[in-house]
């Protein structure tokens, strides 16, 4: 890893695209201005790591069990009102 | 489209079922080229199947069939990465989770959808900012 010290209003440059500021220094928080082309995704890692572990966590599923949750889902979406209420799938 | 997959064997996919992940999903940059499954047509529930890799595929569900109330806002910026000319084009599919395996705890992830451009089959997955939107979205009323 790359370390470099900065200074408040001090920034960096990655790659002539991508600017990063230090804006305010408080405590032990410190916000950063970031200047990054459109495309670029900016996560606060926390979110990133969270969302990439849901979508790992679902690559984990087997067809078994989303077929129990559609077998449910049909069940509690024809409900009793519905007028075409069929009967117990066999 | 013919994809191999090792949950469904090999599964034939149309046009209109394919999809384009201009940037993967999350934690999967190179899952570009993927297919739709639709298991069952009386439920909302499909399969993103990954093209490229048979052992890959992700449980998801049609977000306008399962909540028909929500219409996630999409920066213009996204719309503009999926060439959509307005938000008539999108629709969106949402991952799927069975936690404990239990089915009544199906929750499902809309805060980081697949939005999908009709016209054209890009796709890609956001974050969206709204706070009221769970990561963890109960299917099914919790008793």
């Amino acid at each position: 890893m790359l370390i470099l010290t900065r200074k408040l209003g001090e920034g960096i440059t990655i790659d002539e695209k991508i600017r990063v500021v230090v804006l305010e220094i408080k405590g032990n928080q410190i916000r950063l201005g970031i200047e990054a082309p459109r495309e670029t995704r900016v996560y606060r890692d926390e979110v990133y790591k969270r969302i990439m572990q849901e979508n790992v966590d679902a690559s984990q599923e087997t067809p078994d069990q989303v077929k129990k949750v559609a077998k449910l889902w049909k069940k509690e979406d024809k409900g009793p009102e519905s007028p075409n209420q069929g009967g117990e799938e066999t | 489209m013919r994809i191999q997959t090792s949950r469904f064997g090999v599964v034939e996919v149309k046009e209109s079922d394919t999809l384009f992940l201009i940037r993967g999903l999350l934690g999967f940059p190179s899952l570009k080229e993927c297919g739709l499954l639709r298991p069952d047509e009386d439920a909302p529930f499909e399969w993103l199947l990954a093209c490229d890799d048979p052992a890959l595929s992700f449980p998801v569900a049609d977000l306008r069939a399962l909540l028909p109330g929500c219409h996630p806002n999409v920066h213009d910026q996204d719309l503009e990465e999926l060439g959509a000319g307005g938000r008539e084009d999108l629709e969106f599919k949402v991952l799927l989770r069975i936690p404990d395996g239990d089915p009544s705890h199906a929750i499902v992830n809309l805060k980081a959808p697949i939005v999908i451009n009709i016209r054209n089959r890009r796709a890609k997955q956001v974050v969206l900012s709204d706070a009221k939107l769970s990561h963890h979205h109960p299917i099914f009323p919790q008793a």
